[in-house]
């Protein structure tokens, strides 16, 4: 396992993995990047270089996670990346999975295909996902911030782990869409809307597991330390 | 899966030596211990990790008695280290190292029982559902309860759990609603008779 040093071109990530283009869009990077080293690019667009390495190396390599090195961040920073993949996921996949589908749907020739089936399946599974986001957005990174900020505010409320349910509950909606897609679905449809779908299926899944992991294993224990912190 | 590590040694030379290596290749969490039970405690809550021992071979027995328990719901593999002068006999379906195995050798090992992990996690037990199953599927996607549903059949609940739990390995399928989605797509119920809206 090499993992990314900061020493590294910019271009060597991508070249790695294409799939890593949209984290890197996530701290504000874009092609063109000439030579520019990931220590330069992040002095340049004024990142901190050991959480963007932490967080590229996390999506590069599958066994990777730096559990005390991450632990080590500022929640303010964690939230930032977060919130920023939530946009990205509201904005753009979820948009762009939405109109594979709807392509997918016209290509089968009955009503009542299995296609059909799935769209209800699938649509109830991004509410879910969506509004688990919101929720996220609006009431916990909040709290989060203003416990670090002001320690007497915590109310011990995410000592119940409810969102590292609910993310299971979300990730096993997701497996089982795209089993009932490859194992149980009949034949009426265009394979290459049907393949493109099923493309972007596996790319949320790897994506969105990920970005759960950050928030389960850091953010959490981070935002349950300063409430425990309060009560002692 | 997720892996983790346990080194279980009387020699503390070699434990270390082990954990040095390892921790210089594969980013798994490792633990040197000194009796299986630490295992066990350790891995109380444990639920679809990979445990990759490294044991010396005379503890074999002791081993398979105290993991009997976690075997089920967690993947057990054994590295087992020989003295130089120790046979390979009856360890057929294990890895083993010796005290001269190289980094890389270690490394392979590791790479390998990894890599089988995937394969496994993979492959659905597959085969098709019994009657019994099918009639517990039935009942999960008119949305009964376990309850309900071991009423309904006159069996235990302990029992209604066991055949979800068959139906969730055989099918690959782990949510309700996803179940109800098979068991329409595979036609074992009649859409009509299920109010869509509320159960998918």
């Amino acid at each position: 396992m090499n993992l990314f040093t900061k020493e590294n071109k910019v271009i060597s990530i991508v070249r790695e993995s294409i799939y890593l283009l949209p984290v890197l869009n996530r701290f504000d990077i874009r092609p063109g990047l000439h030579d520019a080293t990931i220590q330069e690019i992040c002095i340049e667009k004024n990142i901190n270089v050991d959480f963007f390495l932490a967080i590229i190396n996390t999506y590069a390599h599958q066994h990777y996670f730096p559990k005390t090195k991450l632990l080590s961040f500022s929640p303010l920073l964690i939230i930032n990346y977060l919130r920023k993949t939530h946009e990205y996921y509201a904005q753009y996949v979820v948009p762009s999975i939405d109109a594979s589908l709807t392509e997918l749907l016209q290509s089968s020739k009955h009503e009542k295909s299995d296609i059909h089936l799935i769209q209800s399946f699938y649509s109830k599974y991004i509410q879910e996902f969506l509004k688990h986001n919101d929720v996220e957005e609006k009431t916990v990174f909040p709290y989060i911030i203003s416990i670090f900020e002001n320690p007497a505010l915590a109310d011990g409320r995410l000592a119940n782990k409810t969102f590292e349910k609910e993310h299971k509950q979300i990730e096993d909606k997701l497996h089982d869409l795209k089993n009932l897609l490859l194992k149980y679905m009949d034949t009426d449809y265009n394979e290459n809307l049907y393949n493109d779908f099923l493309f972007r299926l596996f790319l949320f899944e790897k994506d969105t597991k990920d970005h759960a992991r950050i928030e389960d294993v850091i953010l959490f224990p981070i935002a349950r330390a300063l409430e425990k912190n309060t009560r002692i | 899966m997720t892996h983790e590590i346990f080194i279980l040694h009387s020699s503390p030379i070699i434990q270390k030596g082990i954990e040095s290596l390892v921790s210089q290749f594969a980013n798994i969490p490792i633990y040197s211990i000194a009796y299986p039970s630490d295992i066990i405690k350790k891995a109380q809550t444990a639920y679809q990790q990979h445990f990759i021992i490294f044991t010396e071979t005379e503890l074999t027995q002791e081993f398979h008695q105290a993991f009997q328990q976690l075997q089920q719901q967690n993947k057990l593999s054994y590295v087992y280290i020989l003295n130089e002068q120790e046979h390979v006999e009856n360890l057929k379906d294990s890895h083993v190292i010796s005290h001269y195995s190289s980094e890389t050798e270690i490394s392979q090992i590791i790479n390998k029982l990894k890599e089988d992990t995937h394969v496994s996690e993979n492959q659905e037990q597959g085969g098709n559902i019994s009657r019994r199953e099918k009639e517990v599927l039935t009942l999960v996607a008119l949305g009964f309860s376990n309850k309900e549903i071991a009423e309904e059949l006159s069996i235990s609940v302990h029992t209604v759990i066991s055949h979800r739990k068959k139906i969730v390995e055989k099918t690959g399928i782990k949510s309700i609603s996803g179940l109800t989605m098979y068991a329409i797509m595979t036609k074992i119920v009649d859409p009509n008779t299920i109010d869509m809206s509320k159960l998918i």
